[in-house]
C-alpha cells in the first residue's frame, strides 16, 4: 500500500518502542540515534510529538540534494536516501520543513523512514495507536472525523 | 560460555570531583545487573563508606517491553542492613546508551553540584541556581542549559527540612524513586542531580528473531484485560470495586475512571519500551499539578478535594508529599502535617494496611509486599488469583503448599525482574511477563541459555545474608492476627497464625534455607 505514517501526537506516550524497534529492524541497533523516526517531548506539560517523513508530494530535500542522494521508491512513495550516492551534507535536513531527515551516527549519511517496505515496524510496536499508518488522504478524513467527534458529542450526547 | 554483556561501572568522587571507569564483565557473569551489582558491591565495600550506587539491568535499552527499571542501594545504617529502590523512567536507557551498567556515588561535595555524564566525559557544574527547584524543573533546567533533549536526569526536589529524612528522587523529573530517603543520600553528598546521556546503542545479532519474539509480548500486555483496563481507565485501583484499597469515598462518581479521564487527565506517559503506560498527567483547576505512576493518590487527593473544597490545600498537599515523603511510611505524620500546617482537619481513610503504623510494602526485605499481604490475609481472591496466576479452585489456592510455592514464585520472579530491569507492574501486580518469557528474551539477545532462577535464588540468598535475616524478621505483625481484615472475602476474619508458621516451614525447605530461614549457603 502507498501510505503516509500519520501521526496523533494526543495519543503519544513518549514510549520510544517505534525509535528503538526502527533502529533494530534498519540496522540491527537498540539506538534511539539510529531511529528513522523520533518523538519530541516537552516533559514538563506531557506533550509529546512523534516527527517522521512525511513523504512530500515535492519534497525540497529531494530537490535541494546536490548528489542526487534524495530519491523516492516508486512502490511505496517513500523517500528515501541513497547512502552510495550521500555525501553527509545535510542540505535535506535544512531543507526539510519538519527536519524529518538525520544523521545516522554509524554510516554519518541522512537517514529517513522508509515504510519498512510497506509495512512499518513502528507502528505495529505503536500500543498507544499515535502512529499508524494509512493512505495520505485518511489523514485528513481521520483529523475531519476526530474534530466532528466533540460535535457529535455536543448535539447527540 | 560468558555472557557477551561488556558494560562498566563510572565512579562519581563527588569530594575530588572526578570519575572513574571500571569494567565489570566478571561481576555482570554472576550477578547480572540491577539489584544483583548493587548489592554486590555494597557486599564488597567497607559500610562506613557513605556509598549509594545504582544500576540498571541487562534488558533495558534493548526494545524488551517494560525493560526500563533501575535501582539504587545503600547500606542503611539505621536499619543495619543493605536497601534498595526501584525506578522507571528513561534513566537507565540513558544509562545504557552511555555505555554504563553501574554508577556509584562516593565522596561529599562542599557545594551544591549537578554531575553531567556524556558518554566517557563526566563534567561537575556548579548547582546554586537549582537549589529551589523542584525535580521536574531541574530536570527542564538541565536540558535546557546543556541544550540537549536526550538528556535523561535523576534528581531530588525541594523538600523541607523537616522532611529531609524521608526526601525522595525523581526519575526524568516526574517518576519517583521513592523507598528509604535517598534524597538525603544526594543532599549529604552535595548531589543536586545527575544528568546522563549516550550515543552507544546494542548490537542484536538475531534482530527478526527478537523483533518477532517482542512483538508477540507487545500483543501478550496490550491485550490483557488488567492493561487494558489501566489504560483506559487510568488506574489498578479503579479495577477495586470492594474499595480495599480504602478510597477516601465509596460514591462511584467520586472515585471512577470516568471522573478521572473527564476532569483530571491532562496527558499520559510512559517508560521506554513499556505498552502499559500508566503515568498519568493530572491537571486539577486548571493548575498544572502532578505528573508520574502515582496516580492514586493524586486521584484520591481529588476525590478530598470536592468533599472538602480544599482545592489549594491539596495542590500544595500534592507538591509535598511528592517531593519529600515516601507515601508507604509517612502518610500519617505527613498528613499531620498538612493539618497543623493549614490548620484542617484530615479524615484517615486512606490508611488500609494498619501494622503498628508501618505497613508491610515497607518491608526492607519485599519478601512480603502488598501483593503478598492480599494473598496471605485473603483480603481478595481475585486479587490473589491475579498475583499468582493460579488457577486452582479457591479451597486448594490456599493450602500450605500452594502458598508456599505461590511465595517463591513471586520471590523468584520479582527478585529476577529486579536484576534484569523489569516494571513490577507487568510481573506481580498485572502478572502478564513470566520468567519464561524472561528466559527467551534473555537467550534471544545475548545467546545463552542461562539459568535465571538460580542468579535470583542466589541473589536472594546474598540478601538474606547481608541483612542477617532470619525466621524472626518473617513473622508477620501481631495486629495481623488479632485484628480482623476489614475489606474483601476475609472481612471480620484475621489470619491464622499456625496457618503462616507452616507455609513459613515449607517455604524455607523450597528455599533450601534451614528452619529458622537461614540460607545456607
Amino acid at each position: 500500500m502507498e501510505g503516509i505514517i500519520a501521526v496523533n501526537p494526543e495519543k503519544c506516550t513518549n514510549c520510544k518502542a517505534c525509535e528503538i524497534t526502527c533502529s533494530i529492524y534498519h540496522d540491527g541497533k537498540a539506538s534511539i540515534h539510529n531511529s528513522r523516526i523520533r518523538v519530541q517531548a516537552w516533559k514538563d506539560v506531557g506533550a509529546y510529538f512523534p516527527v517522521v517523513c512525511q513523504n512530500c508530494d515535492k519534497p525540497a530535500c529531494i530537490e535541494i540534494c546536490p548528489t542526487k542522494a534524495r530519491i523516492r521508491i516508486e512502490s511505496t512513495g517513500a523517500v528515501v536516501t541513497d547512502i552510495d550516492v550521500c555525501v553527509g551534507c545535510k542540505s535535506c535536513i535544512y531543507a526539510c520543513p519538519f527536519a524529518a531527515p538525520s544523521i545516522n551516527p554509524d554510516t554519518k549519511k541522512t537517514m529517513t523512514c522508509d515504510l519498512c517496505g510497506g509495512d512499518p515496524v513502528c507502528v505495529k510496536f505503536c500500543k498507544y495507536n499515535a502512529i499508524s499508518f494509512v493512505p495520505s488522504y485518511k489523514v485528513a478524513v481521520n483529523k475531519k472525523r476526530a474534530h466532528s467527534e466533540v460535535l457529535k458529542k455536543a448535539l447527540k450526547g | 560460555m560468558s555472557l557477551p554483556l561488556k558494560w562498566s561501572r563510572l565512579i562519581l568522587d563527588m569530594k575530588e570531583k572526578k570519575s572513574y571507569i571500571e569494567n565489570i564483565e566478571n561481576e555482570v557473569q554472576e550477578y547480572i545487573g540491577g539489584k544483583g551489582l548493587n548489592l554486590y558491591y555494597l557486599n564488597h565495600v567497607s559500610m562506613d563508606e557513605d556509598i549509594a550506587v545504582i544500576s540498571t539491568g541487562p534488558l533495558v535499552g534493548t526494545g524488551f517491553p517494560c525493560a526500563s527499571f533501575s535501582y539504587i542501594s545503600k547500606y542503611d545504617k539505621k536499619l543495619g542492613y543493605p536497601v534498595t529502590s526501584c525506578f522507571g523512567g528513561g534513566f537507565g536507557l540513558s544509562m545504557k546508551m552511555a555505555g554504563f551498567v553501574q554508577i556509584v556515588l562516593k565522596g561529599k561535595s562542599k557545594g551544591l553540584l549537578y554531575v553531567f555524564v556524556d558518554n566517557e566525559k563526566v563534567s561537575f557544574h556548579e548547582a546554586s541556581a537549582l537549589k529551589d527547584k523542584n525535580a521536574l524543573l531541574t530536570d527542564t533546567y538541565i536540558r535546557e542549559e546543556l541544550d540537549d533533549r536526550d538528556i535523561e536526569t535523576i534528581s531530588i526536589g525541594n523538600p523541607p527540612v523537616d522532611f529531609l529524612d524521608h526526601a525522595i528522587l525523581f526519575s526524568s523529573g516526574n517518576w519517583p524513586i521513592n523507598r528509604f530517603g535517598f534524597g538525603k543520600d544526594f543532599i549529604e553528598k552535595g548531589l543536586k542531580a545527575i544528568g546522563i546521556r549516550g550515543d552507544k546503542g546494542f548490537n542484536i545479532e538475531a534482530k527478526d528473531k527478537f523483533l518477532g519474539y517482542i512483538s508477540n509480548l507487545f500483543r501478550k500486555i496490550s491485550e490483557d484485560n488488567i492493561v487494558k483496563t489501566i489504560k483506559n481507565k487510568g488506574s489498578l485501583a479503579f479495577l477495586d470495586k470492594k474499595n480495599v484499597y480504602g478510597f477516601p469515598s465509596n460514591i462511584p462518581e467520586e472515585i471512577s475512571g470516568k471522573t478521572y479521564l473527564k476532569f483530571f487527565e491532562a496527558g499520559r506517559e510512559a517508560c521506554p519500551s513499556c505498552p502499559i503506560g500508566c503515568g498519568k498527567f493530572t491537571n486539577i483547576n486548571g493548575i498544572a499539578s502532578s505528573s508520574g505512576p502515582l496516580f492514586e493518590e493524586v486521584l484520591f487527593l481529588a476525590a478530598h478535594m470536592k468533599e472538602k473544597k480544599l482545592d489549594t490545600i491539596l495542590m500544595e498537599a500534592i507538591r509535598m508529599r511528592r517531593e519529600c515523603i515516601d507515601p508507604f511510611i509517612l502518610f500519617t505524620e505527613y498528613r499531620d502535617a498538612i493539618a497543623k500546617i493549614h490548620n484542617i482537619e484530615i479524615e484517615e481513610r486512606y490508611n488500609t494496611f494498619k501494622v503498628k503504623g508501618m505497613p508491610l510494602s515497607f518491608d526492607p526485605r519485599r519478601l512480603i509486599d502488598l501483593s503478598l499481604y492480599c494473598a496471605f490475609t485473603i483480603q481478595d481472591y481475585d486479587y490473589f488469583q491475579l498475583c499468582i496466576g493460579m488457577d486452582a479452585p479457591q479451597e486448594d489456592a490456599f493450602n500450605k503448599e500452594n502458598r508456599a510455592t505461590s511465595l517463591k514464585k513471586i520471590l523468584i520472579i520479582k527478585t529476577l525482574s529486579d536484576m534484569l530491569g523489569i516494571c513490577p507492574l507487568p510481573i506481580s501486580r498485572v502478572p502478564v511477563i513470566t520468567v519464561e518469557d524472561l528466559k527467551e528474551g534473555f537467550k534471544i539477545l545475548f545467546g545463552d541459555e542461562v539459568a535465571l532462577e538460580v542468579k535470583a535464588k542466589g541473589l536472594v540468598d546474598m540478601e538474606r545474608k547481608m541483612g542477617h535475616f532470619s525466621k524472626m524478621d518473617d513473622m508477620l505483625d501481631d495486629t495481623l492476627y488479632e485484628v480482623p481484615t476489614e475489606y474483601g472475602d476475609m472481612a471480620g476474619k484475621y489470619l491464622d497464625r499456625s496457618m503462616w508458621e507452616d507455609t513459613l516451614n515449607r517455604f524455607y525447605e523450597m528455599m533450601e534455607w534451614d528452619s529458622q530461614g537461614r540460607p545456607q549457603r
